[in-house]
């Protein structure tokens, strides 16, 4: 009895394992900034998974995962006080058709600056995002994960997205400003 | 023209976050707004690109290390060891309890029962004093009155105020030590 239920669990967490160790490790790496100490995290992750009843955790185990690991991620920069949370008061999809390469190209360059872009946000902003398009959870579960109140996930959500556009908005006007000059000076 | 429709919404909208009448009004908005609608798609454009931009962050070598893995996956051993522990511990307790409660001075008269069912009785005395009576101004009134209340209590004299010693500081006696010679000779 006691093999079988023992095989269960190292099925499941094997299972847990090959479909979060990736997302938690970039997850983790972008709040500890250091590959080893991120791996350290997601290891502790899955250990602590181990001591959990499956039936506890079936339903909301993406959830689960992510609130250990950044709770384990802040613990081990905590000595080092390298997260410094910004404090709130800062505040059917279109697809794309028939994309041609030197418009693919283009899109390439302009996610790669984005990706630069949700480097620069505020901490907080940076982690919401991450939760809500990497992790893809709700409002909900990032309130969940985080400790924040779903409206304020909300808040800081939209005030990164507003950030975000902003600064691509300001790319293309320097794309455009140099692109007329280089015109200018042909 | 934007109604009452803010950005939060906007946003909430694209991220599929709003409750069904919310959702109604909004799109009621988007129907007549031109800006409400630009707006929502480049939150679309937002979204898409930083899934795509954020997966493709996703190393191939965001992997734990193959220990790390081993030590993930590998169940925690039922151990002989932890099981007799626990058995141990179980056991002392057990010992302990049956010790205590086969003790004679336990069920006399004036043992632990005893005394605990006297406590009780004085309790609900004083209680019974405090609902009819005003609180008690001293300590000796307070003693006075559960010696009044609980007979019990006065006949065995448990109770027993005793006058603290008055805080003197006496004088070193100084005795004239005999010599050791004489000693002796006693």
């Amino acid at each position: 009895m006691f093999q079988s239920k023992a095989k269960k669990k190292s099925a499941w967490v094997q299972s847990a394992l090959e479909r979060f160790e990736r997302p938690l490790l970039q997850y983790a790496l972008s709040i500890v900034q250091d590959l080893d100490r991120a791996k350290d995290t997601v290891q502790e992750t899955f250990m602590r998974l181990h001591t959990q009843e499956q039936a506890n955790i079936e339903g909301h185990l993406s959830q689960w995962l992510f609130t250990v690991c950044r709770n384990c991620a802040l613990k081990s920069i905590k000595k080092e006080d390298r997260y410094i949370y910004v404090e709130h008061e800062e505040f059917e999809h279109r697809k794309v058709e028939s994309v041609t390469p030197l418009q693919d190209m283009a899109r390439r360059e302009q996610i790669a600056r984005l990706m630069e872009h949700v480097k620069s946000l505020p901490r907080n902003q940076q982690d919401v995002v991450r939760l809500r398009f990497h992790g893809n959870h709700s409002y909900q579960e990032i309130s969940q994960i985080t400790g924040l109140s779903v409206g304020n996930v909300g808040f800081i959500l939209n005030a990164a997205m507003r950030n975000l556009r902003t600064k691509i908005e300001r790319d293309e006007k320097d794309e455009k400003i140099i692109y007329l000059a280089k015109q200018a000076a042909s | 023209m934007r109604g009452k429709v803010s950005d939060q919404d906007l946003t909430d909208y694209a991220l599929n976050e709003l409750q069904p009448d919310e959702r109604l009004y909004v799109e009621s908005m988007l129907a007549v707004s031109e800006e409400c609608r630009n707006d929502v798609y480049q939150m679309l454009e937002l979204s898409e690109m930083l899934k795509e931009g954020l997966e493709s962050e996703e190393n191939p070598e965001f992997l734990l290390d193959t220990e790390q893995r081993n030590r993930v996956l590998a169940v925690p051993a039922w151990t002989f060891k932890g099981f007799l522990r626990k058995t141990a511990a179980v056991a002392i307790l057990a010992a302990g309890t049956a010790y205590a409660l086969t003790r004679p001075a336990f069920w006399q008269e004036g043992g632990t029962v005893d005394k605990l069912a006297t406590a009780g009785q004085a309790v609900q005395s004083l209680v019974g004093e405090l609902q009819t009576k005003d609180l008690p101004k001293t300590a000796e009134e307070l003693i006075a009155r559960i010696q009044a209340a609980s007979p019990v209590i006065e006949r065995s004299g448990d109770f027993q105020l005793v006058a603290a010693p008055a805080a003197v500081c006496t004088p070193p006696v100084f005795v004239e030590m005999p010599a050791v010679s004489e000693i002796a000779e006693m």
